[in-house]
């Protein structure tokens, strides 16, 4: 065993270049823990969590690999670990993400984020996690895999099982929200991405 | 045969792949042009009865689809654009006062 982690001599360049990677991925960190838990508050925790985690262990990264997935394996083992300290949690991962439509109540947010955001609270955390890796994150499926720690297959069949989770939500308005009848909530994802599209 | 079959079908549906073509376009751009075209020419080769079908059709299912797909980036951007807060830069700045402070 190298004692890779015995963190005695920290050579002080190196850890400057280690640091300034790391600050440039702060903004995915907090994407990815803000879409995987729903609640804008815990998701920072956890990324402070995770970047905490990610400077202690700097020693151990190997520069010049990705830094990105490196970081993002931290944060997804941190989500992990809480997750079954807290038992009962992904029976709560909705209820924060309405807690967070509440809290939010800004007039101007597009409608459909908000059910994007319920429909991506409803799926089984694997799926959501590959969906957000690869449809959101910018992953290949191939580093997806290795982030997860599963095989490439079982990425790419999870994402192409949560696209097909995501439209039937949406479609079907299966989430709990008053005021909205089912479909409205695709109704207004196609409007925004015309929209969008059109605009760029 | 399956070929003399397939072949005027293609053609076709090119033709009138959507009706907006700046929407496809655009799609196409946010979503990445690979994954629309090879997704496009699967959806070429299905058998002339499902063309003909009045169910929502495989063109509309995929538009839903790269929908979605542009929501999510967005919604992940729109994280990604936030400013970052100090918190964070505060965490590795305790990160060299540590070590400053055990050396």
């Amino acid at each position: 065993m190298a004692s890779a982690s015995r963190r005695t001599e920290h050579d002080p360049i190196r850890d400057e270049a280690f640091r300034r990677e790391l600050v440039g991925l702060i903004p995915h960190l907090r994407a990815f823990a803000r879409t995987l838990s729903g609640d804008p508050t815990a998701a920072d925790d956890l990324a402070q969590d995770a970047l905490m985690k990610a400077w202690d262990a700097r020693a151990s990264f190997e520069m010049g690999t990705n830094m990105k997935a490196w970081t993002f394996m931290i944060l997804r083992n941190q989500f992990y670990s809480e997750k079954r300290r807290s038992w009962r949690q992904s029976q709560l991962d909705q209820e924060a993400a309405e807690r967070t439509l509440v809290a939010v109540d800004n007039p101007e947010a597009p409608v459909a984020l908000d059910e994007l955001r319920l429909g991506l609270a409803m799926l089984p955390i694997e799926q959501r996690e590959a969906l957000i890796l690869v449809g959101a994150g910018g992953f290949a499926y191939e580093e997806a895999a290795e982030i997860c720690d599963c095989a490439v297959g079982t990425v790419k069949s999870r994402v192409s099982r949560a696209r097909r989770a995501l439209q039937g939500i949406l479609e079907s308005g299966s989430y709990h929200r008053d005021g909205s009848s089912a479909g409205e909530a695709m109704n207004a994802i196609l409007a925004d991405a015309e929209r969008l599209s059109q605009a760029k | 045969m399956a070929f003399a079959v397939l072949k005027p079908v293609y053609w076709r549906r090119r033709g009138n792949l959507l009706q907006s073509g700046a929407f496809r376009d655009g799609i196409e751009r946010l979503w990445g042009r690979e994954r629309v075209r090879s997704r496009r020419s699967m959806i070429d080769q299905q058998p002339m009865k499902r063309s003909r079908t009045k169910s929502p059709s495989l063109d509309e299912a995929r538009l839903r689809q790269q929908a979605i797909g542009v929501r999510l980036r967005q919604m992940f951007d729109e994280v990604v654009n936030e400013p970052v807060p100090d918190e964070f830069l505060q965490i590795l700045r305790r990160g060299d006062e540590k070590r400053s402070g055990e050396g």
